[in-house]
């Protein structure tokens, strides 16, 4: 992991002090596809986030 | 920050005449006056100026959405131009995320086959059940849209046009039920789908929403979807707002201008080569969107530089007072920027739908916050 990746936080999600990756496997359900996608996001400092365009997917 | 998207008007004309479409029915009725279908020229110095933005900013992806109007409109060999140029414009170690955004309904193999060859992926504006959707969509004549919709549907999810699939985009009717409005988009099998809140402010509100009541009939019908979705044994489809506002409560960061009040990396550039801010905010007031500027005469950078495109990449910082305050901005944003205009005072206000995306944001912090301790407890 780089060492200038950012640890990431939680704000209204008040996780006691436990970071994303000490939690268990949830599965194939919605939260876990969430839990993974930040992790992977936080590893990757190159990429910019950006806020995309509504009426199209 | 540099423009990682384009939205490219190939059309100006639509189709359809859906009855909540900004482009036609809002403030801006500037359409009118747009070329029908974007020009070979005009094609040329687009994807020039998105190729020089991407080289000057050593991008590894830029996405270009191909809208309307109805971008079909424009017929395949223009498509196929658009393309064939935005690529060859592009710096090699640039990769080009291509979309087009479809009512469906004159989607057929042909144009399949030459989106393939581009690796352009297709999204499809799809309301709900039969009756749901054709009380919006309207077709010629008052005509229903449906038939015409879910055929492009079902060709796009056979085997061999099935990497085209990018999703369904539905806009929310509070007065329809909204978990039958779910299932009847899960019905085709969508990689992913987005529910729009229809366009409204404080001086046009939108559909059974006044301006300054606490009711939440919004917050209520996506809530009933969100559980629906949360609820799942395995994920059915990506909801692109649950996915974001999860993901915003655990730290991330938005990619939709829905919520979040990360800066805006988008732009639209209409069927004349104007540049312009947003499309949406053709629902606030005539000419908002415009920047003055064009692809023949200006560079994206310059672009950049204009203080209404500035203003969106401020985050927080352009936000209300009382949003700035409030416990949930990082997560809200302050919505969706056209939802905050109020006629004589700009957009410097909460969303119109603010009680609706405080309640929407509460309830999913709850339910992902339980989640997450129980799961630390085990």
């Amino acid at each position: 992991m780089d060492d200038s990746a950012v640890e990431p936080e939680s704000d209204l999600v008040d996780l006691t002090g436990r970071s994303l990756d000490e939690l268990p496997s949830l599965g194939d359900a919605p939260l876990a596809h969430s839990i993974r996608r930040i992790l992977r996001e936080s590893k990757d400092t190159s990429s910019t986030v950006v806020s995309g365009h509504d009426s199209s997917i | 920050m540099p423009i990682a998207e384009y939205v490219l008007k190939v059309a100006s004309r639509c189709n359809l005449a859906c009855d909540y479409c900004y482009v036609y029915t809002m403030a801006d009725q500037s359409w009118r006056s747009r070329p029908v279908v974007i020009s070979a020229e005009t094609v040329r110095a687009v994807a020039g100026r998105i190729g020089e933005h991407a080289a000057a900013h050593r991008q590894v992806t830029t996405k270009v959405v191909l809208h309307g109007g109805e971008p079909l409109l424009a017929g395949r060999d223009l498509l196929d131009q658009v393309a064939t140029a935005i690529r060859r414009e592009l710096p090699n170690t640039t990769v080009l995320d291509l979309r087009i955004q479809t009512n469906g309904v004159l989607l057929d193999a042909s144009f399949l086959e030459m989106f393939a060859r581009h690796g352009i992926r297709v999204g499809v504006s799809l309301d709900g059940t039969p009756a749901q959707h054709d009380r919006h969509r309207i077709g010629p004549a008052g005509r229903d849209s449906y038939t015409d919709t879910v055929r492009a549907i079902r060709l796009l999810r056979r085997p061999e046009h099935r990497d085209r699939y990018a999703g369904l985009l539905c806009v929310i009717d509070v007065e329809h039920e909204p978990v039958e409005t779910y299932e009847a988009l899960l019905e085709f099998d969508p990689p992913a789908v987005d529910f729009l809140l229809p366009h409204g402010n404080w001086s046009a509100p939108p559909p059974g929403r006044a301006p300054g009541d606490p009711g939440t009939p919004y917050a209520d019908w996506l809530i009933a979807v969100f559980d629906r979705w949360y609820g799942a044994p395995r994920q059915e489809t990506t909801v692109r707002l649950f996915a974001e506002l999860v993901n915003l409560l655990l730290g991330g960061r938005s990619r939709t201008e829905q919520i979040g009040a990360g800066p805006v990396g988008y732009l639209v550039i209409d069927t004349d080569g104007s540049y312009q801010q947003d499309d949406s905010l053709k629902s606030t007031r005539p000419g908002e969107p415009e920047t003055g500027m064009n692809v023949f005469e200006h560079t994206v950078d310059e672009v950049l530089r204009h203080p209404d495109v500035r203003a969106r990449q401020l985050g927080s910082a352009a936000l209300a007072d009382e949003c700035r305050r409030c416990a949930l901005v990082r997560v809200c944003g302050g919505g969706s920027y056209p939802h905050r205009f109020r006629a004589g005072h700009g957009f410097r206000n909460p969303s119109v739908y603010c009680p609706d995306l405080q309640r929407l944001i509460r309830h999913v912090a709850r339910r992902v916050r339980a989640d997450l301790l129980a799961g630390v407890a085990r």
